[in-house]
């Protein structure tokens, strides 16, 4: 059930690596940060469920638009993939040390969707996990859409084959660097929303632990290909579940890295991603 | 009337163009004539705004456009169809021309658009027997019609347009040029970037020669075909 959480966040990786071709290394600080914000906010005022979720989403898309400016902006900011690889780095510290100070001590209560569970034969299921899962889904669905039928959706796949043909066809390749961003940053709030409601509890570790699970599924699926992130967000899920059941917690990171590692050596861009992988080493050979 | 004066431009340390100085007519063919390396995609580039040039100004329709923005230019009406083509290869042929009218979607009406497009697949039918295929899947010469019906999506008034005949094969680019040609009939001016001298000279109304950054020659066609120096040079010609 984990699995469509993680190919939420592998998405918000694989939208921004696909359309500018670079990592943001702070996106699962970003998160961290906006779901502190949130908890902050819920400890002082005791907010609703939903005011959470929407604070949680409005501060996520805020400061991933921040982090675009800061790190990706098009034309104006670092052009190269280092630099804004580098910078995104510097961000990510800047956001933990913030959510540090916000959330203090080591485990806060996060208030999420609770619905209580059923049971179907021998079968124990918890309904908010079917909950979470019919939700990441839908909005993976959402996001289809939206790529492939709205004009949004064209332009973005426009500048991810080439920006800069969409830049002189007309594109504002700078307001879509925002947009793709603020995508990305409603895409991880969402998904955060939801491990989070899933643990109900936060605790400082949360954005390293979104970054490495987004990355993995990101490079499990294949770089930069949205449906590989899916794909390689539900592999992820499936195979940590499968390893916790049949060999206990201490073996999950191991067997998820050792997947990983394997599936690097056989297909190094990815179960689906030779493409975007050709694009990175030709953008390497050309730096 | 495209006009540029005394455009510079540089790489760095390399100076790509000296002091250009050209005009382009409405309604007419202009070419831009020179061997590799002689600036003349920098100097598509700098029209398309795509490149900032150093000095000199450029003039459309009498306004200054140096320092204006692409997109802001597809709306002055200044099309390019890019050297090398540079459709969007996992794009269906019909989302490649819309990503072409992407400056004047909001504007228009549905039946707007669809007349728009029809006529670029009357001009070229063999992109609505291929609008569902992806670009990538398309030979060198539909691509090349592709790009330009893209350019033309965005209704401009001025096309660009940097070698269009490159690796294509010769009946292709015959057909190409005829494309160009029927593109002028419809009222439209084009600035063309060629190598193919041959070519250029039975459709183009008036000549630029590039060399090492700077106009050696220019004139009529005529005066072109007559000119010693030129036929040896740019038409393969023994004397």
């Amino acid at each position: 059930m984990l699995g469509a959480s993680y190919a939420l966040i592998a998405l918000g990786f694989a939208l921004v690596f696909g359309i500018m071709k670079k990592i943001n290394l702070a996106y699962g600080s970003s998160l961290l940060l906006a779901a502190s914000i949130s908890v902050c906010l819920n400890e002082i005022f005791v907010l609703s469920i939903f005011v959470n979720f929407v604070t949680l989403l409005i501060f996520s898309v805020i400061i991933n638009i921040y982090i675009e400016r800061m790190c990706f902006a098009w034309h104006t900011g670092p052009a190269g993939i280092l630099p804004s690889m580098i910078a995104s780095f510097a961000i990510w510290m800047q956001l933990d040390e913030l959510a540090f100070r916000l959330i203090p001590d080591r485990t806060h209560f996060f208030k999420g969707i609770e619905l209580g569970s059923i049971e179907i034969g021998q079968l124990f299921i918890k309904i908010d996990a079917l909950f979470h899962f019919a939700v990441a889904i839908s909005a993976m669905f959402l996001l289809y859409l939206i790529m492939m039928k709205s004009k949004f959706g064209l332009l973005m796949r426009a500048a991810s084959e080439n920006a800069n043909t969409a830049w002189f066809l007309g594109a504002r390749i700078s307001s879509l660097g925002i947009s793709a961003f603020a995508l990305a940053g409603l895409l991880g709030g969402l998904a955060a929303f939801l491990i989070l409601s899933a643990n109900s509890q936060i605790t400082p570790m949360f954005g390293m632990w979104c970054t490495f699970k987004g990355l993995v599924a990101m490079m499990l699926g294949g770089v930069g290909s949205l449906i590989g992130a899916v794909l390689g967000g539900l592999i992820l899920g499936l195979l940590e579940a499968f390893v916790l059941f049949k060999l206990g917690v201490e073996f999950r990171e191991l067997a998820t890295f050792g997947v990983l590692f394997l599936i690097l050596i056989i297909k190094p861009g990815g179960l689906l991603g030779g493409k975007s992988f050709m694009l990175i080493q030709e953008i390497e050979e050309r730096v | 009337m495209l006009r540029i004066d005394k455009l510079n431009f540089s790489y760095g340390a390399i100076k790509a163009l000296t002091d250009v100085s050209l005009m382009a007519a409405t309604g007419s063919v202009t070419c831009i004539l020179g061997p590799n390396g002689a600036g003349k995609t920098t100097l598509l580039q700098t029209v398309a705004g795509l490149l900032k040039p150093s000095a000199g100004s450029i003039q459309f329709d009498g306004e200054n456009i140096i320092s204006l923005s692409p997109s802001a230019l597809v709306k002055k009406g200044i099309a390019l169809v890019p050297e090398n083509r540079l459709i969007f290869p996992e794009m269906t042929v019909r989302e490649n021309l819309i990503v072409g009218a992407y400056l004047r979607l909001n504007k228009m009406q549905k039946s707007d658009f669809k007349f728009e497009i029809d006529k670029i697949y009357a001009r070229f039918p063999i992109l609505d027997k291929r609008s569902d295929q992806l670009g990538g899947t398309l030979s060198g010469g539909e691509q090349q019609m592709l790009a330009i019906g893209r350019a033309l999506m965005s209704g401009p008034q001025f096309l660009l347009m940097d070698e269009p005949s490159l690796g294509l094969a010769p009946k292709i680019i015959d057909e190409i040029f005829e494309i160009i040609k029927e593109l002028k009939q419809d009222g439209l001016s084009v600035l063309l970037v060629e190598q193919n001298a041959v070519k250029s000279l039975k459709i183009a109304d008036y000549f630029f020669l590039l060399d090492q950054g700077q106009v050696s020659y220019q004139g009529g066609a005529d005066d072109l075909e007559n000119d010693a120096h030129i036929r040896k040079a740019y038409l393969g010609e023994k004397s």
